[in-house]
């Protein structure tokens, strides 16, 4: 097999192949690092490549763990151990975490290798990935748009087989938009439900989770059974009151290839104003396709939606905290965006941010409602598709590409984001929202929908060499 | 949730509508809060209208959240 089919396979492939000893751990390493090489130079997905570390890790590679000899690439604001993890800014740019971030640590012991740290938004607070200070990651469906954020990086080397799979952050869509804008599988799970622990520049640790970037929901799910779990260092965690097995369900939706029984909600407020006429296409295509596959679609209510989502402004205090160390002696390691936005938040007042929890407990309970009518609620992921840099670097003219994403950060849910067409020749994501640890659903509708639709086996052109 | 206006004050100005780089300015002298250097003073402006703005239209929204009892978001 070729280095390039190498990185076209799924983690259970390439898990397949190495325990067959069709390949081995050092092949697969070596074949990820060769795409690296080729196609960093026009997409600059990385910040760190550890490419001696990770060849030397293949080298020595035992038996046994379900990613043994596995490649992962990890978002630059995951801490790893012994290797840099700058957030994407400059005021840590030599910061060497001693200790891996628990849910990194997790997929380690499970045999994963280090490939590599991706790039992001600055400290992760933006939705383009435009970095002023590692330059912005490029988006491998067309080089001169952005590919989301913040986790950027992660999405656009697991798109163009740079990595089979990665980690990324959301705190507001960070790991959906850029699956969406980008074409692959990215899953936010339950607030609680992965450690954040170890997360660089997690100024909202309310809103905040580490996710699974894959090309397969299977892939994913495989991630996510990895890294969930109670860390007693934690305090965010708890322990899941219907823990699924988020493999079996993928398997299960992949090969059942049906939904009979699943009612999936689209809501009639919000997620489908002012779409795109193509990404709305495209979505509302999904949807009946998951009807064709027997789920009951209805129309939801999410009575007071804007209302709501302008009462948490106040939300964004959470930052400062965390970064006001370093705004009085080192705002100019900054970008003018951040310096910006955080020096706003001074101006919020105490009593917004108590508006805001309270807002936020109003929120969920909207969904709650929702959600007790239905499984699973269906929307875009990114109401436009990805833009080009030039129109992100004008901000002015940036659509909110987070506002479908948001609530799902907001109140806690479980949302994935699965490849479903393409809107003026570039990915759209499907998003499939739950209840709160309610995982399992979401794996099993969107592993139904992945086995009888062809979206997640495009790749860009790019690469394929 | 509109402000009640009792008779005989000053009307109170709309919520941070006019709010200035001037305003601005003088909190972060008052509060010893972080300073901005004036070439950022527009950007932040931008930021904290918003900020206010968004404040409004929840208030407007005649929402009441004075008795919600919050918790982690997780938890029912």
């Amino acid at each position: 097999m070729s280095g390039a089919e190498l990185c076209r396979l799924s983690l259970a492939d390439l898990a397949e192949r190495l325990s067959r000893g069709e390949v081995s751990p050092p092949d697969v390493v070596q074949a990820h690092l060769d795409q690296i090489a080729r196609l960093e130079p026009r997409l600059n997905c990385f910040i760190t490549v550890c490419a001696e570390a990770a060849l030397a890790a293949a080298r020595a590679a035992g038996a046994g763990g379900a990613l043994r000899g596995i490649p992962v690439a990890v978002k630059d604001n995951v801490e790893t151990a012994g290797v840099r993890a700058t957030g994407g800014s400059r005021v840590l740019a030599d910061y060497v975490p001693a200790a891996d971030a628990p849910a990194w640590g997790r997929l380690r012991r499970a045999g994963a290798i280090l490939l590599g740290k991706t790039n992001l938004h600055e400290f992760g607070m933006g939705a383009t990935n435009l970095n002023p200070h590692y330059g912005p990651a490029r988006n491998p469906w067309d080089p001169q748009r952005v590919p989301g954020g913040s986790s950027g990086g992660s999405a656009a080397a697991v798109a163009a087989g740079m990595a089979p799979a990665a980690l990324g952050t959301d705190a507001g869509g960070s790991v959906r938009i850029p699956a969406a804008f980008c074409g692959v599988v990215g899953l936010k799970p339950t607030h609680g439900l992965v450690p954040v622990r170890g997360g660089i520049g997690f100024g909202n640790p309310t809103v905040d989770q580490i996710g699974p970037i894959a090309r397969t929901v299977g892939d994913a799910a495989l991630l996510l059974s990895l890294m969930a779990g109670i860390d007693p260092d934690d305090p965010t965690t708890v322990a899941a009151p219907a823990p699924g097995d988020y493999v079996r369900a993928a398997q299960a939706g992949s090969a059942a290839a049906e939904v009979r029984g699943l009612r999936i909600g689209v809501p009639g407020e919000h997620y489908f104003d002012d779409c795109h006429p193509e990404v709305e296409a495209a979505v509302r295509t999904a949807i009946a396709h998951l009807e064709g596959l027997g789920a009951s679609v209805v129309p939801v209510a999410l009575p007071d939606h804007a209302a709501l989502m302008a009462g948490l402004s106040g939300m964004g205090a959470e930052a400062l905290v965390y970064h006001r160390r370093w705004l009085r002696e080192r705002l100019e390691d900054y970008s003018p965006p951040a310096q910006a936005r955080l020096l706003a938040s001074q101006f919020i007042l105490a009593a917004d941010y108590a508006t805001a929890l309270r807002v936020r407990r109003v929120l969920r309970q909207r969904y709650d409602a929702a959600l007790s009518e239905v499984d699973l609620l269906a929307a875009p992921t990114v109401p436009v598709p990805a833009p080009e840099i030039a129109v992100a670097e004008a901000e002015a003219d940036l659509p909110n590409l987070s506002r479908n994403t948001s609530p799902a950060n907001r109140t806690g849910m479980p949302a994935i984001s699965v490849p479903c067409g393409f809107a003026a020749g570039l990915p759209v994501g499907l998003m499939l929202t739950a209840r709160p640890f309610e995982e399992a659903t979401l794996l099993r509708a969107a592993a139904a929908y992945e086995a009888t639709t062809a979206w997640h086996r495009a790749a860009p052109a790019l690469a394929t060499p | 949730m509109t402000a009640k206006q009792t008779s005989g004050e000053a009307a109170p100005a709309p919520d941070g509508e006019a709010i200035t780089a001037d305003d601005l300015r003088r909190l972060v002298s008052v509060l010893g809060l972080i300073a901005i250097p004036e070439a950022l003073l527009p950007r932040v402006l931008e930021h904290v209208r918003a900020h206010r703005a968004a404040m409004r239209a929840f208030a407007a929204s005649g929402i009441e959240v004075g008795d919600v009892v919050t918790a982690q978001p997780f938890r029912a």
